[in-house]
């Protein structure tokens, strides 16, 4: 009786947390799963395996719009965000004054946590008021706006370690500013900025709020789905969530990589 | 000191309301390992940094073998630094780290090559040319510093406590290093550190700071030996201050009152007068201890009580109270105060020119 209450009580945390992490994942093992699976319905038991999903996907044209746009904001987003990311930060932390540098750090941080619906919306108007097009332009736009702060927050991160008496020595070994920024300051940070930049393409990748209310008529990936789920769940899209999901994993995986790196 | 390597004149410097340096005047000869000595935040580093080039005097001039620098950015001026913790290029072997400034100057590799092998030999690292610097003890880092700031030839080497963050043992054995290094390439060294010891140790001359001020410039002995204000025999070394005021004045010998008694003293060349307030300044190890009352000299002694007996291993340093209750330390080898034990009554007694009447520093 004894032991099994000490047996129950050894098990009872276990439980917890695969209860927690089936909670997690169960979902998106779902619909890797079924993005393999013969059947066009969501049923058990799996009757055979097939990639016929995903060829459906990717020859249709919808889709494949869809992926190029959606690649195409997520560079968008890579390159502007990690760029002036990247700079504002090195000047973030450049700063003397610890209590501007505070509040500028807190001023860039503030988009990240207002509602994306805020954001959408305020951009829809903003654009319209500009009289500018609702298209892939203004939600290029959005996406920088969306990503940036992160960008800024992991390269903050990043540099509070870094030794700025480096660049200093350079300087006085003979270097002019712009040969520092090539021979020292570059080299040292550009794993940071890589990774702060996938991060970006991350975030782009599945932004869906912001983008459908700037991208009218034009379509990401995510716009596309939610488009399709409206009518019905097509098993060609538990394929692109899982190529979606594939994707986002790895360059979730290569910015934490890269950040990591050389941070001692 | 045959030609002036460095000539700072009026030098004052700001951050905004704060004051870091205010005024100063230093000259440091060819050749001379200068010592910036002084407690953190009294603008050392400042000062560095305005030879250096990194910071711009408010008001002041810096002129390196003759020539203005004032205006000029680091990367112009002849001057290298070795920072306190290295500040080596991560991304770049040993080699690549010594060898930056010769190819900023366009060296042929061959003869960069050379170079770096020379410098790697001075500073006692041959076969560490591939390391990466992290994997560099903190020693061997600071060497790969000098080395690498020494690469170019400057005429003058600056040093930002260089030093501080290595282990005692270390620390001694590379301001011998340091110091070697120095007198074999004849190089111009102005040294900060916040150690009066290693200032001691290394210097031809020490300028020792407060406040953003150079207090007293001198070689280690005479600072030592003859401090100009109650501040500087305070932090070179330990000393006894008898304070009090000034009772008579007897062409050159001065009598002081204090609470532990009436004593003589040596006014230099201080000019001083009856009434004013002043100290007394006796090294510990300048103080003889009797136990026998004796024959006293008087204005050059004083009774007291054993206190404290320290054992400092190849020294003894007894603390003796004195009957006004002023503590008077004194230090010397062991076998000196065999016998002694807390409460005994001794007499310490010190030759007349061992007491340096000293002005009370006004603020
Ligand atoms: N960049 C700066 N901005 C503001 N104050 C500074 C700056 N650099 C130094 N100070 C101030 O100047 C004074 C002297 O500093 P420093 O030269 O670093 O002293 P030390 O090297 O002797 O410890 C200190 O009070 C310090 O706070
Ligand atoms: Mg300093």
């Amino acid at each position: 009786m004894g032991d099994d209450m000490v047996r129950l009580r050894k098990l009872l945390p276990a439980a917890f947390v695969g209860a927690v992490l089936a909670y997690l994942y169960a979902p998106i093992a779902v619909i890797v799963i079924f993005s393999f699976t013969t059947s066009p319905r969501l049923s058990m038991p799996i009757e055979g395996l097939t990639l016929d999903w995903y060829t459906s996907a990717l020859s249709n044209s919808l889709i494949s719009t869809a992926l190029r746009n959606s690649l195409l904001l997520a560079s968008v987003s890579a390159l502007v965000s990690g760029v002036i990311g990247a700079a504002f930060a090195f000047g973030l932390v450049a700063l003397k004054r610890p209590r501007l540098r505070a509040s500028l750090l807190g001023a860039s941080m503030l988009p990240a946590i207002m509602p994306l619906l805020v954001i959408g919306i305020a951009l829809a108007v903003f654009f319209r008021l500009m009289h500018v097009q609702q298209g892939l332009l203004n939600a290029a736009i959005g996406h920088v706006l969306v990503s940036l702060p992160f960008v800024v927050l992991t390269m903050n991160a990043r540099l509070e370690t870094f030794d700025f008496s480096v660049l200093e020595a350079a300087r006085d070994l003979g270097a002019t500013p712009g040969r520092v920024l090539r021979d020292i300051t570059l080299p040292l940070i550009r794993p940071s900025i890589i990774g702060a930049a996938l991060l970006a393409a991350a975030l782009s990748l599945d932004e869906f709020v912001v983008t459908w209310f700037n991208i009218g008529s034009q379509l990401t990936v995510p716009v596309l789905v939610w488009g399709l789920m409206r009518r019905g769940i097509d098993p060609s899209i538990n394929a692109i969530a899982t190529m979606l999901l594939a994707l986002l994993v790895c360059l979730v995986a290569a910015s934490a990589l890269l950040n990591r790196k050389k941070s001692k | 000191m045959t030609q002036t390597a460095v000539e700072i004149e009026g030098v004052r410097k700001r951050f905004g309301a704060a004051t870091a340096l205010e005024k100063v005047d230093l000259n440091v000869g060819t050749g001379e390992f200068l010592s910036l000595l002084g407690s953190s935040g009294c603008g050392k580093s400042t000062l560095l940094r305005i030879i250096s080039g990194f910071e711009q005097p408010t008001e002041g001039s810096v002129r390196i073998h003759g020539t203005d620098v004032t205006r000029q950015p680091p990367e112009r001026r002849p001057t290298n630094m070795v920072f306190q913790r290295g500040a080596l290029f991560p991304h770049m072997s040993v080699r690549e780290n010594i060898a930056y400034s010769l190819k900023l100057k366009r060296w042929e590799r061959s003869r960069i090559n050379d170079r770096v092998d020379e410098m790697l030999a001075l500073v006692r690292l041959e076969g560490f040319a591939d390391r990466e610097p992290g994997k560099l003890s903190g020693g061997q880092a600071q060497r790969v510093a000098l080395a690498r700031a020494l690469a170019g030839e400057p005429r003058v080497l600056l040093l930002d406590e260089p030093l501080s963050a290595l282990d005692l043992k270390l620390r001694q054995q590379m301001q011998l290093e340091l110091r070697a290094i120095q007198k074999r390439l004849g190089a111009t060294f102005i040294f900060v550190t916040h150690d009066q010891t290693e200032a001691l140790v290394m210097s031809d001359r020490i300028a020792i700071m407060n406040n953003g001020r150079i207090v007293q410039h001198g070689t280690p002995r005479d600072i030592y030996r003859r401090p100009n204000s109650v501040f500087v025999s305070d932090f070179i070394g330990a000393t006894n201050l008898l304070r009090g005021t000034i009772t008579a004045v007897e062409g050159k010998r001065v009598v002081l009152r204090t609470d532990s008694g009436t004593f003589h003293a040596l006014a230099s060349d201080m000019a001083v007068k009856r009434g004013e307030r002043a100290a007394l300044s006796v090294r510990p190890e300048a103080i003889s201890l009797r136990r026998d009352p004796g024959a006293t000299p008087e204005g050059y002694s004083v009774a007291g009580l054993v206190d404290e007996i320290i054992y400092q291993g190849n020294t003894v340093r007894v603390g003796v109270r004195a009957a006004s209750g002023a503590a008077i330390w004194i230090e010397g080898r062991g076998d000196d105060f065999d016998g002694l034990s807390s409460g005994t009554a001794v007499v310490l007694s010190w030759a007349p020119d061992a007491a340096i009447l000293l002005r009370e520093d006004t603020e």
